[in-house]
């Protein structure tokens, strides 16, 4: 167990998926193409002011141009490569920047080598290299570093746990996007006070608080402090109740 | 020479009036929180922070920015260290050692050693940018229409192709960011493009908005969609005051030295920020640690594997300042930030601001040192106060900064429209995330899109339509050869790593 399983391979018992469920990085292919043909046709329908030689359509039609091609190549990746269920955990920084290249230049694993799996699966998280690095170098026989094995062992335990539930909580992700609306709407009547507290509650009580009735205080506090600090001190004019026309 | 130090100290004159000092200070407490937090960073601390300038005057508003963008950085390594979550990618490769030093009952050593390292790497890369920032000065100032977007193109594709994880997705994200950018009126024509007939789309997308939508609705967005599904990870006490004893600081030292050599030139390369520096310094210390039989490195964490990534990072960041000051080019996603900064201001940095706003200029590196200095004492005085902020509750946290994100959108124009625009945008942003699109490129790509379009046409204008004038002098041609240069190693090793890959499934099947 020192070495996580490669980020390839599937968790045992996991239940398959469609062949859609695994692909739905489609959606960003149909954005990217949304988004190329809005351009192409945006920039034949403009209303061209001025003479230059390269006008304001030039580079909307090149761009048009090479998102399409872009979305075709994506296409063509994500179909060919489905979503492994493991590669459906998130981690802070996917495909931010290339690890295989700062393996290559810190020297953290060896590319191909046995016991150096984050090598060979390309995306990886702090986490992963972090606990796969603490799993594959800290010598077990040494007493003295048992408790560091304990909790690389831990760490290791805990992400493949992790690994296990893959997909995007959608429900709580919808309710938060809501009460987001939700506030824009209130806002002009309610006010900054109220509407931001509200917000605020309604976050807390989604991400997992546990105590609505002390979250009230919480957020009425907050939304004040912030109203008495920019409003009162950096002079911010802030929605008042009713639009202040009380 | 001497004229800089009597500018800089005319900066310093101007920097240390107690109303100054107060906005360093504030920058710099601001800054560490946000740092602090688990999940944010040094450019979520920048776009956050950013909106709430705007009702100061331009001088204090950078002032504070000096703090806020070294604070983010500082505070960035204390989450790293103690709970193994670096805030943004360029504390990585500071995590690996400094959170096995925090687990071996050693992280206090680790937060100084951090502190240290993050002060000694602004401290040199920001001296380096003082004495070297007329240089480039004059360097620009010989730029024309095509060197720029020469420039503006090594940008892009530095950091979407190389950078990135997966070259097709990098620069997916890149044109989608210059894509949002093109919405609005085009400023040399005046044409209309890409509104729809809605008014509150004129002006185009507000950069703050897209900043703070993509970075800051999006992580929370992001958590909201994970929160109930992964664990909780380990949080060390800092056990008192950040201490580091004579002994570890002599061992430090070379350590601190080398990382900041390995930054201070990458924060002018458009390389995308701290991530191939940071590494770099690691990876240095790691082979001298192998050469020497270091018994700690990889085991029970070694100073200088935390000391030179540190340093790497930091300096990256001090001259990535100077670059974005002189040249006006944004070196990184956070120096990105900053530029929209300048330019919500109505200023735009290159040759023309050290002219025009000399005195500001000056003035905010004076108050880099000054904040470095604020920074260093509040990191190892106040260590226990922060490693408090790791234990507020997620809930909290992210309800937070999603009312600070509103205020702060609400506060540039007072508008509702840009309010739901913000929520578009983080949703937007969370799903470039759920799919591992990167955002830097993205960033770079909204904010550098119309400067390239502007000098492509502008160049183009100039030669009534003949191309070659993109490279018609010495500067373009070699900017043009290095960048196939970097694509070219990249490409190669990105098809290296695929062969190793289908190796290795091969063995494992």
């Amino acid at each position: 167990m020192k070495t996580p399983a490669p980020r390839r391979s599937a968790p045992v018992g996991a239940r398959p998926l469609s062949a859609l469920a695994v692909r739905k990085e489609l959606i960003v292919v149909v954005l990217l193409a949304a988004v190329g043909i809005v351009l192409l046709i945006g920039s034949t329908t403009m209303n061209v002011l001025g003479e230059d030689v390269i006008g304001p359509q030039f580079v909307p039609v090149v761009l048009g141009v090479l998102l399409l091609l872009a979305a075709a190549l994506l296409a063509v990746d994500v179909i060919r490569h489905p979503e492994q269920p493991r590669d459906l955990e998130q981690d802070e920084f996917e495909g931010n920047f290339s690890a295989d290249m700062l393996h290559d230049i810190s020297g953290l694993a060896e590319p191909g080598t046995p016991g150096a799996p984050t090598a060979v699966t390309g995306a990886v998280s702090s986490k992963d290299v972090a606990a796969a690095v603490a799993a594959s170098e800290i010598p077990t026989d040494t007493p003295s570093d048992a408790d560091a094995v304990v909790d690389a062992d831990a760490e290791v335990a805990a992400h493949a746990t992790a690994a296990k539930n893959p997909s995007s909580d959608l429900r709580t992700l919808g309710l938060v996007l809501l009460s987001m609306v939700g506030f824009v709407v209130i806002l002009p009547y309610a006010g900054w006070v109220i509407s931001a507290a509200a917000l605020f509650w309604c976050m807390c009580r989604l991400l997992g608080s546990k105590r609505p009735f002390f979250d009230i205080g919480v957020s009425l506090l907050a939304s004040s402090l912030i109203q008495l600090a920019f409003g009162g001190l950096l002079g911010l004019s802030l929605p008042a109740l009713f639009g202040g026309s009380l | 020479m001497i004229d800089q130090l009597a500018l800089l100290m005319g900066g310093f004159a101007a920097a240390l009036t107690p109303y100054n000092l107060l906005f360093v200070l504030i920058g710099a407490v601001l800054g560490t929180a946000v740092g602090v937090l688990p999940g944010l960073g040094s450019s979520m601390a920048v776009a956050l922070l950013l909106p709430i300038t705007f009702a100061l005057d331009p001088t204090a508003a950078f002032i504070m920015f000096a703090g806020v963008y070294f604070g983010g950085l500082f505070g960035d390594s204390t989450a790293a260290i103690l709970l193994n979550t670096p805030g943004q990618s360029s504390a990585i490769a500071s995590t690996f050692e400094g959170h096995r030093m925090a687990r071996h009952g050693r992280a206090a050593v680790a937060l100084a050693t951090a502190a240290i390292g993050a002060f000694i790497g602004g401290l040199i890369s920001t001296t380096v940018v003082v004495f070297f920032s007329p240089f480039l000065v004059t360097m620009a100032t010989s730029f024309g229409p095509a060197e720029y977007f020469a420039l503006a193109v090594f940008a892009f594709l530095a950091i979407s192709s190389v950078v990135s994880e997966s070259m097709t997705r990098g620069l997916a994200a890149l044109m989608l960011g210059v894509a949002l950018a093109l919405v609005g009126i085009d400023g040399p024509s005046g044409t209309e493009r890409f509104s729809f007939g809605i008014p509150e789309l004129f002006d185009g997308f507000d950069i703050v908005v897209v900043t703070v939508g993509l970075l800051a609705l999006g992580e929370v967005l992001h958590v909201a969609s994970r929160i109930h599904r992964d664990p909780e990870s380990l949080k060390i006490d800092p056990g008192g005051v950040a201490r580091i004893s004579r002994a570890d600081f002599r061992k430090a030292l070379p350590a601190w030295l080398r990382g900041a050599a390995f930054g201070t030139p990458f924060g002018m390369i458009p390389a995308g920020g701290a991530e191939v520096p940071t590494f770099l310094a690691y990876g240095t210390e790691k082979r001298l640690a192998d050469r020497q039989d270091d018994p700690e490195f990889g085991r029970t964490g070694s100073i200088k594997g935390l000391a030179a990534p540190e340093a790497a990072a930091n300096a990256t960041a001090g001259t990535a300042l100077g670059t974005l000051l002189a040249l006006g080019l944004p070196t990184s996603a956070t120096a990105a930030i900053l530029l929209a900064a300048f330019q919500q201001y109505g200023m735009q940095p290159g040759p023309l601001l050290f002219q025009r706003s000399g005195d500001l200029v000056w003035t905010l590196l004076a108050s880099l040192f000054i904040g470095l200095i604020a920074l260093l004492a509040l990191n190892i005085f106040l260590a226990p106060i922060w490693a408090r902020l790791l234990y507020i509750p997620q809930h909290y946290l992210y309800a937070g900064i999603t009312i600070l994100a509103m205020l702060g959108v609400y506060a540039i124009s007072s508008s509702y429209f840009d309010l739901y625009v913000l929520i578009a945008l983080g949703a937007f942003g969370y799903l470039m995330r759920r799919f591992g699109m990167p955002m830097a490129p993205l960033l770079i790509g909204v904010i550098l899109g119309p400067l390239a379009e502007t000098e492509l046409r502008r160049a183009l204008a100039v030669s009534e339509g003949d191309p070659s004038i993109l490279v018609s002098s010495p500067i373009t041609i070699i900017v043009y050869i290095v960048l196939a240069g970097i694509v070219i190693l990249s490409a190669v090793q990105h098809v290296r790593h695929r062969r190793a890959d289908r190796r290795a499934a091969a063995v494992a099947g």
